[in-house]
């Protein structure tokens, strides 16, 4: 069913990240090996866990209306579920140990340590929520449902504030995730988003 | 309630412990007004006594007390840490009571869990901290009556290590070790179940087991492969599969008959005691009470073999016996004669350290010594910080050298794994000292076969001294196996009869004392002969064909060399020594690579800045402040042109951000190792200051710290302020220490809008320091609209800013 507490750390990814160019960049025996050493450092570090809440919806101009009451005023987010008859939110997050270690080494002055692992977290936690939208994918595919793309807060018309109330309808403290007053989430290598479930019949 | 007797009752039959508290908890509204689960034995005992006696009435015989996290470090996340005793009472005696109004007979578990926080190098506890949090938990569950202590649902080995050896230390009952899986047969933190299985035996425990994880289903797999690799009970206590948080529920998928089933194969593979974890409730329990309630264990089809020699790492152990001999000991991590080693060892700095551990490692050694022994140096804190940085980088075991006991038995509590001792000997001092220690910690250790009088001349006093060692060893409870026998190596050219003395030792030995190995640290043989790698590598051929097992050698040599002239000289054959010499006096030593020692200094910092190699740089700064007429400008011409020729490599992609980092680490390192040694000359550092800061809102640090790591490494004094910082602050600091420049971060839309109030608070107080901007929302545009000095899309464009700013 949904299971992210497996998720792996690619190495070719946290390059990319990091903005390595295949074809330009020379990377050397030593930087690859310090890198992997970090990576394996955070594959210890993460606790991957995930949320999901499913809710029919009703679509009315610019805005979505849940059943149980909430609702987002984006249009985006409205043109997004146009053909959608239930809204499926997530969040995933891979616990605090890895920005605790994070910090611990910035602090320390190993930024070279600080800016793999943050990298690696980065990549971790969007591989998370990669791995979990593919079962929700796979999951309603078994009814003869499609899902749209993911859409997070913070993108589009939808307003990072808007996070506040999306979390606390989803559940999402369950895992731990909270947000500050910023509209952030702590821990930082979380991801929350919500899709449209289309029935294709 | 006493080990043997528990041992004797696994013996006899299958005990049904119990299944999950927390699950059941929130299933019957239970948690309403507590913060934690452990708060009911104090607040609503009647609440924890209902759950207790569920299971009982289930079947259990074991039930574990309601102390799951009753530490200082969880209570206090819950303002508990006050009442930590009267909780652990309660549990205890409410569990007792439940028992005995139901007239069963169980065993109270007192049920110790994780601290929440990874210990070192993974987080910040040190072994001290941990040792004590536990043992605080362990001697009131023995103050109040638990009869023996489960430890469950750990996931890191250091943290089970420490939470077993508190237990061990403060009850007198048996101990049950279980440690929760992932799908990858491993835990969170890469141990595998054997490592796991060794681990706790040899600290003693009365049984070991898995609990939680990932469904009956996947650990009944984990079972069978724990179940082969020990000789003690095992429990087995699923969760009822991977839980799934939906509309704010969370469903655990499997049922009580997919659980049973699981179950029930793992008694047929051996199992001892059964229950459940998350997800489970009494009827699953009832379920298991029904089937194997009173069930004699079932034979178990192999057991592991008792006697091998086995070490361990983090992640899996070592069998040394089916190993291909010689068992190599990398010998390279020792600072006799190796200025660079204690230079760094001196800085309580281990990069040198590391590489020669990764060298060795990749070089084919089963193991890696490290000896960190220097003149004035705390050799306890010294050895047990490059043991927790090692072993984490390397795929074998360790072998910790030092002939301090203080220093082994602290490097030993922070070892995660069963590393080899090197050494102890058969003084009766070292033994009293040392012996404990390999007992308490479950660890094999090299025996030097000497005593209070010296070396022994020849081989019968040798083995004497060792059957003395084996005797107290096994007065200890040590068994032989773990003794490793060293019959010491002396320079053939000064002892040669010497060199048949050892050989007829280690051929001995594996008569008299079979199941002990042996070892030889090679090199001596050779000392003050030419081409000794000719005699080392005959002298280990000839030590093999006698038995010698383990050999104490730089694995990157060439072994296969074997030569007749040396041979007969180590034999002390009539003119061999002469032979021996005239064959190799005038042999050439192979042509070396080009020594990077033979550069002049200033090439050496400069690649040492350019390939990033921070201990280099650091060492080189101290030999140009030696031997360069104008050292500060020496090296900060160097170190600014390294790092000129590293943007460009960067601005061209040859060079990613990593590789930028390290090389600013280097060439900060290299700054910070000047400014002292120049403090008592003449010259001085003059150096712009720059302020950084994330602004107000943001709480994005990675960025604006690679930035400042960058400027840094060009000589600017930088002052960090941090993340979400006020804007009066960056100008209140502005104000006090008057920088070249201000460098603002942020990550959002929404926050970089604070960059601007930054700016104009900055010329209404007239300060005339720049201001750059930069972070992934900013951009030029914005830069120039908001009335910023410069706009810097990373720290090289950054650093190439400030140095055009300014001029």
């Amino acid at each position: 069913m949904f299971n992210i507490s497996n998720i792996k750390i690619s190495f070719e990814k946290v390059l990319s990240r990091l903005n390595y160019s295949k074809s330009k960049t020379k990377l050397d025996a030593k930087t690859e090996r310090l890198i992997k050493e970090i990576l394996s450092l955070a594959s210890k570090l993460i606790n991957p866990k995930s949320v999901l809440s499913f809710e029919n919806i009703l679509i009315k101009g610019g805005a979505v209306y849940f059943e149980n009451g909430y609702k987002i005023e984006s249009a985006d987010i409205a043109k997004l579920l146009k053909n959608s008859f239930q809204v499926c939110g997530a969040a995933v997050t891979l616990g605090s140990a890895l920005e605790k270690k994070r910090d611990d080494f910035l602090s320390q002055k190993e930024t070279f340590n600080a800016l793999i692992l943050d990298a690696a977290g980065s990549v971790a936690a969007e591989e998370a929520a990669e791995v979990l939208y593919g079962q929700i994918k796979e999951k309603q595919k078994t009814k003869g449902f499609s899902i749209t793309r993911r859409y997070s807060a913070g993108y589009g018309d939808w307003k990072l504030d808007g996070q506040k109330d999306f979390l606390i309808w989803l559940g999402a403290d369950l895992i731990g995730i909270k947000l500050n007053e910023s509209y952030l989430m702590n821990p930082e290598k979380s991801v929350s988003f919500l899709l449209g479930v289309i029935d294709e019949n | 309630m006493k080990i043997k007797d528990f041992s004797d009752l696994l013996k006899d039959r299958v005990l049904i412990m119990d299944g999950s508290t927390g699950a059941l908890l929130s299933d019957r509204g239970y948690m309403e007004g507590v913060s934690a689960p452990e708060e009911l034995n104090i607040k609503f005992p009647r609440r924890i006594a209902d759950v207790y006696s569920s299971y009982i009435e289930a079947g259990s015989d074991i039930v574990l007390t309601n102390t799951f996290g009753a530490n200082r470090f969880i209570l206090e996340k819950h303002g508990l840490q006050d009442s930590a005793e009267e909780i652990i009472k309660n549990g205890v005696q409410i569990l007792k009571k439940c028992a005995k109004d139901l007239g069963r007979d169980i065993i109270a578990a007192g049920d110790i869990s994780s601290l929440g926080e990874y210990m070192l190098p993974l987080g910040k506890l040190s072994f001290d901290e941990a040792y004590n949090a536990f043992a605080e938990q362990a001697k009131l569950l023995s103050k109040y009556g638990a009869d023996i202590i489960v430890i469950e649902t750990i996931t890191e080995i250091k943290e089970l290590k420490t939470a077993i050896l508190a237990a061990k230390d403060n009850f007198e009952g048996p101990v049950i070790a279980q440690m929760t899986f992932t799908e990858d047969h491993i835990t969170a933190t890469g141990t595998d179940l054997a490592a796991f299985a060794l681990t706790a035996e040899r600290l003693g425990c009365a049984a070991i087991g898995l609990n939680c994880s990932v469904g009956a289903k996947e650990l009944s797999k984990m079972a069978e492969v724990l179940i082969s690799n020990t000789n003690l009970p095992v429990s087995f206590k699923p969760n009822a599969g991977i839980p799934v948080l939906i509309n704010k529920k969370t469903i655990y998928p499997q049922t009580i008959d997919e659980f049973l089933k699981y179950s029930l194969e793992v008694y047929e593979t051996g199992g001892n005691m059964f229950g459940g974890c998350c997800g489970t409730n009494p009827q699953y329990i009832q379920a298991l009470s029904k089937e194997l309630k009173g069930m004699k264990p079932k034979q178990r089809r192999q057991s592991k073999k008792a006697d091998a020699f086995y070490l361990s790492n983090r992640n899996k152990i070592f069998n040394l016996d089916t190993a291909e001999k010689p068992i190599i000991i990398g010998e390279r991590i020792n600072p006799t004669g190796k200025e660079k080693l204690q230079q760094e060892l001196s800085k309580g700095r281990f990069s040198y350290l590391k590489e020669l551990a990764r060298i060795q490692n990749e070089q084919g050694a089963h193991l890696i010594d490290i000896n960190t022994g220097i003149a004035k140096a705390d050799e306890a804190q010294l050895l047990s910080n490059a043991l927790i940085e090692t072993q984490e980088i390397v795929s074998i075991p360790i072998c910790i050298d030092s002939s301090s006991a203080e220093a082994i038995e602290e490097s030993l509590k922070n070892c995660a794994g069963i590393p080899l001792i090197n050494s102890i000997n058969g003084e009766a001092c070292k033994l009293k000292k040392l012996l404990p220690i390999l007992k308490r910690y479950g660890c094999p250790a090299i025996a030097l076969t000497i005593d209070e009088k010296g070396l022994p001349k020849n081989s019968d006093e040798r083995l004497k001294i060792a059957g003395k060692i084996l005797k107290a060893a096994s007065d200890f409870g040590i068994p032989p196996q773990n003794i490793v026998f060293d019959y010491l190596v002396l320079a053939a050219s000064a002892s040669p009869e010497q060199t048949q003395e050892t050989l007829k030792s280690i051929q001995k030995s594996k008569e008299i004392y079979p199941k002990c190995k042996t070892v030889l640290g090679i090199s001596n043989i050779s000392f003050g002969l030419p081409s000794r790698q000719t005699i080392n590598a005959t002298f280990l051929k000839m030590a093999i064909e006698v038995g010698l097992d383990f050999a104490i050698i730089d694995p990157g040599r060439d072994w296969s060399i074997f030569d007749g002239k040396a041979k007969a000289l180590l034999l002390n054959k009539e003119k061999s020594v002469e032979n021996y010499l005239a064959a190799f006096a005038n042999v050439e030593k192979p042509a070396q690579k080009e020594n990077p020692a033979d550069m002049p200094l200033e090439r050496r910092l400069y690649e040492a800045i350019l390939y990033g190699d921070k201990t280099s740089a650091e060492n080189l700064i101290e030999s140009i402040v030696k031997n360069c007429a104008e050292p500060f400008k020496t090296a900060n011409e160097i170190i600014l042109d390294s790092l000129n020729k590293v943007g460009e490599k960067f601005s061209k992609k040859e060079y990613f951000l990593p590789q930028i980092i390290m090389s600013a680490e280097a060439a900060q390192a290299s700054f910070a190792a000047l400014k002292p040694l120049l403090k008592n000359s003449a010259k001085t550092l003059k150096t712009d200051k720059i302020i950084m800061a994330t602004v107000k809102g943001d709480m994005h640090d990675i960025g604006k710290n690679i930035v400042a790591a960058v400027l840094e490494s060009y000589g600017y004094e930088i002052f960090d302020l941090g993340v979400n910082v006020e804007a009066q602050e960056i100008i209140d600091k502005s104000l006090e220490i008057k920088p070249a420049f201000i460098g603002l971060s942020a990550l959002m839309t929404s926050t970089m809008l604070e960059m601007e109030t930054v700016i104009k608070m900055k010329y209404k107080e007239h300060l005339p320091c720049k201001v750059i901007v930069g972070g992934a929302a900013v951009t030029q545009k914005f830069a120039d609209e908001i009335g910023a000095d410069g706009y810097a899309k990373n720290a090289v464009e950054a650093a190439d800013i400030v140095k055009n700013l300014k001029s």
